[in-house]
């Protein structure tokens, strides 16, 4: 795969929902930054949300609201990649019969879509962090590395489900379920000192998210580096997946084609 | 196992393709846990050995479900084979079926890039080959329509202008012509003539036996997933047709009341008077062309040929009818008649054969053209096809008796001076 045809999917992934609309890319932005505005400001100025001990916005009003962004921005591209990796091979089934693929390489454009909208939204996300007067450190610089970890294991487990899938539609149905459980078995909208200690040492063992999403409340919320003990699983977990996705794409390529 | 050939754009050794069926979706599942078959086997091409060369180009014919499709998908790389080697160098375009990986949502103008981003060219190559692209697929204003506006013609026409000016090594059609109407179908065979003589490769997959026969070096008939025949395209098609009549190997069969009369022993039989398709209540025994002057299989324009044939009919029948019909080279019907049409019934008892002639002027341009019989009910095979025979004959038109011209038919016109009394005249009526 070339990298002009990366470009031209990627562009038309972004754009193609809004053709035919006045506004086009600006959606791009709208989405996030009412997402942003809702949870920072509202959320903190109308419910009043405080969070416990939280070492660096300690007593801000925008805790809450900070904490519950920096934790979706980044499961929103992880699920979303996952979920639309995972059907790429049945989506794409007209190309994948029409026209000769490198079919590991296809579904490319989607982690890089993702990241597209991802980056938008934390560079809002940022803005809105000055305006609010919210300590910022350079941790934050974290989320160059963190980032394309995550989409490394969103993009392999996407793979490894999405050749599973293009055989047996299940298991596209079930991912969509099992995202929503994980959502909340991650926290992104609860914090880990409210749950008993026991359930809190199995999530972080077992739950990749967790290793994520922690990493992101570590550099915007609590203003330190990444704990090493979700840092380096994520780091070796993201390589595994990455390249059992491969290797499943490859294994099943002849199934994926008789069935596209 | 032939090794593979050095020099071919395209070499497949050994190649089979087998897909399993699943009564139900979950018998996959549980055959996965029960470690248990339940699927059924369905071997959809078997060894096949095939090489294709740089400027050559092979048709594939046969039956229904015989593989061809899924040999051209094995071909173009969108399935893999389960057994086998197949070797492609350099780019392979084409149209696969119906459907051409476009998006919808899109203009023509845009997945023209995509399309061709898609099939391997550059931004650059995209940009120079646009223009000849539009010019090429007729499309016009609506190249900024949505693709889901498009008629399946018109679709077909912007995806044969791309994959043709993709400049590949070796060009795919399968089927796909049939969608354009005849003016396209004759624009597509000739860009992939021109092709051929520029060095390109062509595997063209079609049940339009005209198309096979004018377009191709050598044919390969398919049946049940094997290769049955492989050679010059008038043989293969025609053992196509023996193959569809049922009596594959042999013309005479049991229909044949008495061996002496059967079409295959008659020496002046066109070659290719063989069974295509029909109930055989009626059947066509012989068919013979000759020019008046010229003699059998030829003719001058402006000279006038019989076609004879001699049918007979098993049971007592009426409203038999007996057609011709000519084609050119590209398969096109230059002419056609039949009894119906003339206004003589057919009266023929059964067990006596009878010969019967349609003499013509033959003012067709010079050329080589097949001619087909048929036996039918009423107006037109559609009402009941009793015996259907392409390629029953084949003749040649050469040179002119009367004068020349150019085109397909000789109009016989005339040619006058109009003086100016009889225009003054005219004018002052």
């Amino acid at each position: 795969m070339n990298l002009a045809l990366l470009r031209e999917l990627t562009r038309r992934d972004l754009l193609d929902r809004y053709t035919g609309s006045i506004l086009g890319g600006i959606w791009l932005i709208i989405h996030p930054l009412v997402m942003i505005f809702v949870f920072v400001i509202i959320f903190a100025q109308v419910m009043g949300a405080r969070l416990p001990e939280m070492t660096q916005g300690l007593g801000s009003t925008y805790a809450y609201g900070v904490y519950l962004v920096s934790g979706l921005l980044p499961w929103i591209a992880f699920s979303a990649t996952l979920g639309r990796v995972t059907q790429v091979f049945v989506e794409r089934r007209h190309l994948i019969s029409h026209v000769r693929l490198e079919l590991r390489h296809l579904p490319m454009y989607i982690p890089l879509a993702d990241a597209i909208t991802f980056v938008l939204s934390v560079l809002l996300f940022m803005a809105v962090l000055f305006a609010t007067g919210f300590p910022v450190t350079w941790q934050v610089l974290w989320v160059l590395i963190l980032f394309p970890l995550t989409q490394m294991l969103a993009y392999g487990l996407g793979l490894f489900l999405g050749a599973l899938n293009a055989v047996v539609h299940d298991v596209g149905q079930a991912v969509s379920v099992i995202v929503y459980l994980w959502f909340w078995l991650t926290p992104i909208v609860w914090v880990r000192e409210i749950v008993p200690p026991g359930v809190h040492n199995v999530l972080a063992t077992v739950n990749p998210a967790y290793w994520f999403v922690e990493s992101y409340h570590d550099v915007f919320v609590r203003g330190t580096a990444p704990a090493a003990a979700q840092l380096v699983p994520l780091f070796l977990s993201a390589v595994f997946v990455f390249i059992l996705g491969q290797l499943a794409v490859r294994a099943l390529e002849g199934p994926i084609r008789d069935h596209a | 196992m032939r090794m593979p050939s050095p020099r071919a754009v395209i070499s497949l050794r050994g190649i089979g393709k087998r897909y399993r069926i699943y009564a139900r979706a979950r018998d996959r599942l549980l055959e996965l846990v029960t470690q248990r078959p339940r699927h059924r086997v369905h071997q959809a091409v078997a060894d096949i050995d095939l090489d294709l060369h740089p400027g050559e180009s092979l048709g594939v014919i046969g039956p229904n479900g015989a593989g061809k499709s899924t040999l051209l998908k094995l071909v173009y790389g969108v399935l893999l084979p389960d057994t086998g080697r197949i070797q492609a160098e350099g780019r392979i375009t084409g149209l696969l079926e119906l459907g051409t990986g476009f998006n919808p949502e899109l203009s023509g103008a845009e997945n023209i890039r995509l399309n061709g981003l898609l099939l391997g060219m550059t931004l650059e190559e995209i940009g120079r080959e646009r223009a000849a692209i539009v010019a090429f697929s007729e499309l016009g204003s609506f190249i900024d329509a949505p693709v889901r506006t498009y008629s399946s013609g018109m679709a077909m026409r912007l995806g044969f202008a791309i994959a043709i000016h993709a400049r590949p090594a070796c060009f795919i059609v399968d089927e796909a012509l049939a969608v354009g109407d005849a003016h396209f179908q004759q624009k597509c065979l000739r860009r992939m003539r021109e092709f051929r003589e520029q060095g390109g490769s062509i595997l063209l997959v079609s049940h339009d036996l005209h198309s096979v026969v004018s377009l191709c070096d050598r044919a390969l008939l398919l049946d049940r997933g094997r290769c049955i025949a492989e050679g010059k395209p008038q043989e293969v098609v025609n053992r196509y047709n023996r193959l569809i009549a049922g009596d594959d190997g042999a013309i005479e069969t049991g229909a044949a009341p008495n061996p002496g009369s059967a079409t295959g022993t008659d020496p002046h039989a066109g070659a290719g008077l063989v069974s295509a398709y029909g109930t055989g209540v009626a059947r066509i025994l012989a068919a013979r062309f000759a020019g008046e002057q010229s003699g059998p299989n030829a003719v001058a324009c402006g000279e006038h040929a019989v076609i004879r044939v001699r049918a007979e009919v098993r049971e007592a029948m009426d409203a038999v009818t007996l057609g011709i019909s000519i084609r050119d080279r590209l398969g096109q019907t230059a002419f056609g008649t039949n009894t119906n049409m003339l206004g003589m019934p057919l009266q023929l008892t059964p067990g006596q054969p009878q010969w019967f002639r349609f003499r013509f002027r033959v003012d067709l341009a010079p050329g080589d053209y097949t001619v087909t019989v048929a036996l039918h009910r009423g107006d037109s095979h559609t009402e009941g096809c009793y015996d259907w025979r392409d390629f029953a004959l084949s003749f040649r038109v050469a040179g002119f008796t009367a004068r020349p011209f150019s085109g397909m038919f000789d109009l016989r016109p005339a040619f006058s001076v109009e003086d100016a009394e009889s225009k003054h005249s005219e004018a002052t009526r």
